[in-house]
């Protein structure tokens, strides 16, 4: 299970985030796609979920957006803004 | 006494401000700021946070000008200041009406920009940078396009349901002696800032004295590669990184603890109007240019088509 992580705020601008860690001052900067994640990882997604809710939105093939989920993930969970929860 | 309007705050002090616009104080109001000349610890004993010239302890904030003048700053409300030995009350002033006052804004909890503004419409843009940027100039110059001045060196914002507002301050501009007389100014500048820098005081020639919605603002940056002249869209997170920088004293936003208050203004200033930088050559001569592609930018946005 995907889920938030750490104390972040967040404003929506366009179709974009702004976000910024209130512990560490960090900022960062989510396009719409990675905005979209953000709202669904509000409460924990397992991954399967999120591949098909994103598919299902825009226009991108199975293979193309696993991986493209993947690597922005990769990104929120080394950054401390998600976590990834076996259970 | 005197008083003043800072920033939308009353003000009263106990020495005159130069540069500051006067205004008759209400009797009997208790005003928001006092300016007082008294004593002002070298240190203090339950400091918090501690920079290279000043202190932070609770609501108190000390900052000393080595060699010009001592300040303490307590709760937002009172501001004390102690001039160095032979040092004039009107040389302290120069420190105590921008160092002092911003130092003081700050402390309030307003979010605070290094910024010059001009009114444009109905509204305010802002242009901020590091000292030299070129704020004050490019403000100089707008006001004689016709655009009144409504900050010169620090824009207070607060977000009234979640639009920008700014504060006006309206001073006269500090200017360097090659501005003034590339823009033929001459005839409005008076009395040096200090004694021994080139810098001027002029009158602005007209100014804003109520609060106005923020339409944009804009990072100043001087045209070298690889910046070519224009106006152009940081992303998002540059956005947010362009309000924190220009914070009047960044270190003091972290200080304060007031990096969550800079990235709701920086949010509020990218949704509700406009984050650019504004790039353009630092010659004076190029000066019309830079204001004919502001005058172009205002009217895409449709800022000129609200003039009153």
């Amino acid at each position: 299970m995907i889920s938030r992580h750490g104390d972040w705020l967040s404003a929506r601008v366009g179709d974009e985030i702004m976000m910024m860690s209130a512990a560490h001052g960090v900022y960062l900067g989510l396009n719409e796609v990675g905005a979209r994640i953000w709202d669904l990882i509000e409460t924990p997604q397992p991954r399967e979920a999120l591949y098909a809710a994103l598919q299902g939105e825009f226009e991108v093939d199975a293979e193309t957006c696993r991986s493209e989920v993947d690597d922005f993930l990769e990104e929120l969970l080394r950054r401390g803004a998600a976590v990834s929860d076996p259970g | 006494m005197a008083s003043y309007r800072i920033s939308g705050l009353s003000v009263r002090s106990e020495i005159a401000l130069h540069g500051l616009m006067a205004c008759d104080g209400p009797e009997n109001a208790a005003p928001d700021v006092t300016i007082v000349r008294g004593e002002v610890p070298d240190a203090f004993d339950d400091a918090q946070v501690l920079g290279p010239n000043w202190a932070l302890a609770q609501d108190r904030f000390r900052i000393g000008i080595p060699g010009v003048v001592s300040m303490l700053l307590t709760g937002g409300r009172e501001l004390r200041f102690c001039p160095a030995p032979g040092v004039s009350d009107e040389e302290a002033a120069i420190f105590v009406a921008s160092t002092g006052f911003g130092i003081l804004l700050h402390q309030r909890g307003h979010p605070l920009l290094h910024a010059s503004a001009a009114r444009v419409g109905d509204a305010a843009v802002l242009f901020c940078g590091p000292s030299g940027a070129g704020k004050s100039t490019l403000a100089a110059a707008l006001g004689e396009r016709g655009h009144a001045l409504v900050a010169d060196d620090f824009c207070a914002i607060s977000l009234r349901e979640g639009r920008p507002w700014i504060a006006p301050d309206a001073r006269k501009h500090k200017l360097w002696r090659q501005a003034i007389d590339a823009m033929a100014l001459g005839g409005r500048s008076g009395a040096p800032v200090r004694n021994r820098i080139e810098k001027y005081f002029v009158d602005p020639r007209e100014i804003v004295e109520t609060p106005l919605p923020v339409a944009a603002i804009y990072a100043l940056r001087e045209q070298r590669p690889p910046h070519s002249p224009g106006i152009t869209a940081p992303n998002i997170v540059d956005a947010a990184l362009i309000v924190r920088t220009n914070a009047y004293r960044p270190r003091l936003v972290r200080a304060f603890g007031q990096q969550p208050l800079y990235f709701k203004a920086a949010a509020a200033l990218a949704q509700r109007a406009g984050v650019y930088y504004l790039t353009r050559p630092l010659s004076f001569a190029d000066m019309d240019k830079t204001a004919d592609r502001l005058a172009d930018h205002w009217a895409s946005l449709g800022l000129l088509d609200r003039a009153a």
